[in-house]
């Protein structure tokens, strides 16, 4: 099965992206999630640029951890400094002009000192040596501790995304995984319960039921499921509530959720249970596994009201009376089409009635985007002459009351 | 560096790039480019701090009207910046970044959560505390040091949010092999933390005074001393002896030879002749039975021995201290 991964991942097209972005950068992160097969690509990684007499260095910043463990028992006196193996890389790597590909990158980011990781940044400047930084994804993509440790290599850094085998592609791997006459069958199954996620075709092959199966949803899986909620401890209030809101499809863009639902939305997606896409159409869980997981978090099938619904698009009217809905579709990542932003306004007011915790309330959410002068500028427009003392908040808190929202 | 030169700056860029009738209401001023350009300056000294005019043009501008200040400058900024890094950039490119940094730095808790969920997320694989950023392990290890006393966790919904059960876990392994090599310097982030953010943080710490002394968790006892005052007055000497590396949790009073180096740096100033003053009930292990109980010319020998003989001695107030590399029952930090 190894080789059969190694050889479809040779396939993947992120195989040969990163191939490409290695020609024109010193630098590549590969950003991937749980059982999606980091280690696998490296492997195929290091086998590739060898073949293509390439001096290559494979190495897991785990290993290291590992081997201080070790350490610690046998030579307790002994400290044990992660720059140094960052050193000797560096140095090997300097010698050889060659490729360092390091898996488990966010370990090294965690605990590399600073002065480290900008001496390896420079010598990626210098380009004397080319990385591929192979890593899980961060809980926060976009800001965060773990981000400006990155950011400390100082070097255009492009992030390529691992995803899961398409489905033909799954399908098919999944298959081999199989012998006998429904080994077809049982692939198919796999395939759609693991989301196409290598790791997870692992751990579900001995779920998978012989043919022809009664019912889909075996006892073993619905046990598994609630042992994964368990062991995820995916109950946590925060954690169930975004489970639940996404389900339902009724969580609002990220910059209107709280700190705590970022950082646990981002959980999620590093343990690989949820896409980054949320448009109305794509796929929120990946694969029947983390679906189940799901259903058996929250089965809460809470409506939207159309109240709700009427006063977010007065919102909306208001805010594009004043020209501002294209900013804010900018500012919340939607495309700009009307309703979009009154959508996100009613899930918005919906969390922040049912699910406080995910959300930061609307005022302070307009208060941000579009500031007092925004504010005075869409009151004005509406006929409301605001005072000049009032706070963001305070207009905002005036521009939802004139929408017929009693928050 | 004076800041009025970038600040005329800042307000070119409002005037060129913002709605000014809006502006000259907010500012009560008639809608004029000069007096509006007055009036701005007049407000930002007024202001006085660049995190206070930071804050301002945060408040009046929001992202979007920054976003579009920039945009009007050339300076290019991504939809997905948050407003402080926005406002950071703005004033970083018209010079205000050597008084200023720029972002603001990461709140504690905010930061505590990300890299505690990082590591939680992460432990499934890796059973890693070590994932964690190394500035906030101390801040982890005084918060497991808790769980460890037995404190009542009950009320600590915060921190049991922040903090799963693994992770603890094995920070009581990590406190228990009381690694020096984690107890790296505190950051600047720690650094800023004031003691509002500390009180706020651990408020949902229970407040039940802990048993003043206890002979098998000893270290944290010794630091929260009897009767004790309020628990987040000791949380702070604490802290503060976490920081400077007095304070260790150790297994069984075990601790490595560098915390007593460092110590032995501290005590009596540089020329003691490295010597201190044990206190009472300390009992001392000597790597040598034949120099036990007396001042030990021990230098190498911290740096060398592990081995423990297993001779031990009960000391006296006013013995001279052992320097040896273990100790047991460390009743260093009080207990007097």
């Amino acid at each position: 099965m190894d080789s059969q991964r190694i050889l479809f991942t040779f396939k993947s097209g992120l195989f040969n992206n990163t191939i490409n972005q290695l020609c024109d950068n010193m630098a590549i992160v590969i950003e991937g999630f749980h059982r999606c097969g980091k280690s696998t690509f490296a492997e195929a990684l290091d086998i590739h640029l060898k073949d293509k007499n390439i001096n290559a260095l494979l190495q897991s910043a785990e290993k290291w951890i590992q081997g201080r463990r070790c350490q610690h028992i046998s030579q307790s006196e002994q400290s044990f400094d992660i720059d140094t193996e960052i050193d000797k890389a560096i140095e090997l790597m300097l010698s050889k002009k060659g490729c360092w590909i390091l898996d488990d990158g966010e370990i090294m980011l965690a605990h590399t000192s600073e002065k480290t990781l900008l001496r390896l940044g420079n010598a990626l400047q210098k380009n004397q040596l080319r990385l591929i930084l192979i890593r899980n994804r961060f809980v926060l993509d976009d800001y965060g501790w773990f981000h400006d440790r990155e950011l400390l290599l100082n070097v255009p850094l492009p992030h390529l995304k691992m995803q899961p085998f398409d489905p033909t592609t799954a399908i098919e791997i999944a298959t081999g995984m199989f012998h006998g006459q429904n080994r077809e069958r049982r692939g198919e199954w796999l395939a759609n319960w693991s989301g196409g996620i290598p790791g997870m075709m692992y751990d579900l092959h001995s779920f998978t039921p012989e043919w022809p199966y009664p019912d889909e949803i075996t006892p073993h899986i619905s046990e598994y499921a609630i042992k994964i909620c368990n062991d995820l401890e995916l109950h946590r209030p925060v954690r169930s509530s975004l489970i639940a809101s996404l389900r339902l499809k009724i969580l609002p863009p990220q910059r209107m959720l709280s700190h705590e639902a970022k950082v646990e939305l981002g959980y999620l997606s590093l343990l690989g249970m949820v896409t980054s896409d949320r448009s109305e159409n794509s796929v929120i869980f990946q694969g029947n596994l983390w679906n189940l997981v799901a259903d058996t978090i929250a089965s809460d099938t809470t409506q939207i009201t159309e109240k709700i619904s009427d006063q977010a698009l007065n919102l909306e009217i208001l805010l594009d009376n004043a020209e501002f809905c294209p900013y804010l579709c900018e500012d919340l990542d939607l495309p700009i089409e009307q309703g979009l932003l009154a959508e996100a306004f009613v899930q918005s007011i919906f969390c922040s009635v049912y699910m406080p915790r995910l959300v930061i309330p609307i005022t302070d959410f307009l208060a941000e985007s579009i500031g007092r002068i925004g504010l005075r500028l869409v009151l004005t427009s509406a006929g409301i002459t605001p005072s000049p003392s009032s706070s963001g908040k305070e207009l905002a808190g005036q521009l939802i009351s004139h929408a017929g929202m009693n928050l | 560096m004076n800041p009025k030169i970038p600040l005329q700056s800042i307000v070119d860029d409002i005037l060129e790039g913002s709605d000014l009738e809006v502006v000259s209401t907010l500012l009560e001023c008639s809608n004029d480019r000069v007096k509006i350009r007055h009036a701005l300056l007049m407000h930002f000294s007024g202001l006085k701090t660049i995190e206070n005019i930071s804050d301002y043009l945060g408040e009046c501008f929001g992202r979007i009207g920054i976003h579009q200040i920039l945009k009007s400058i050339n300076l290019s900024s991504s939809p997905k910046d948050s407003l402080d890094s926005l406002v950071g950039m703005w004033l970083a490119h018209r010079g205000l970044s050597t008084i200023f940094p720029g972002t603001k730095p990461l709140k504690l808790a905010e930061t505590l959560r990300e890299t505690a969920t990082q590591v939680s997320a992460n432990a499934a694989s890796y059973e890693a505390i070590e994932v964690a950023a190394p500035e906030f392990k101390d801040l982890l290890r005084l918060i497991a040091v808790y769980y460890l006393q037995g404190a009542n966790l009950k009320n600590i919904q915060d921190i049991q949010d922040i903090i799963c059960k693994k992770t603890v876990s094995y920070l009581t392994s990590v406190i228990e092999r009381n690694d020096i090599n984690l107890l790296s310097t505190v950051s600047r982030k720690l650094e800023t933390l004031t003691f509002a953010e500390l009180t706020g943080l651990l408020a949902n710490l229970d407040h039940r005074p802990l048993e003043p002394y206890n002979p098998v968790s000893n270290r944290t006892v010794c630091i929260l001393d009897e009767h004790g005052s309020q628990l987040i007055k000791k949380l702070m000497e604490l802290w503060k002896n976490l920081k400077q590396g007095i304070a260790e949790p150790a297994r069984d009073g075990l601790a490595y030879c560098r915390t007593l180096r460092d110590l032995l740096d501290r005590w009596e100033g540089k020329d003691s002749g490295k010597t201190g003053i044990i206190p009472r009930g300390a009992v001392v292990h000597s790597t040598t039975r034949n120099e036990l109980g007396r001042t030990l010319q021990c230098r190498d020998e911290l740096r060398n021995s592990v081995d423990v003989s297993g001779v031990t001695c009960q000391m006296e107030v006013g013995d001279t201290v052992i320097l040896t590399p273990k100790i047991e029952n460390n009743s260093l930090w009080g207990k007097n």
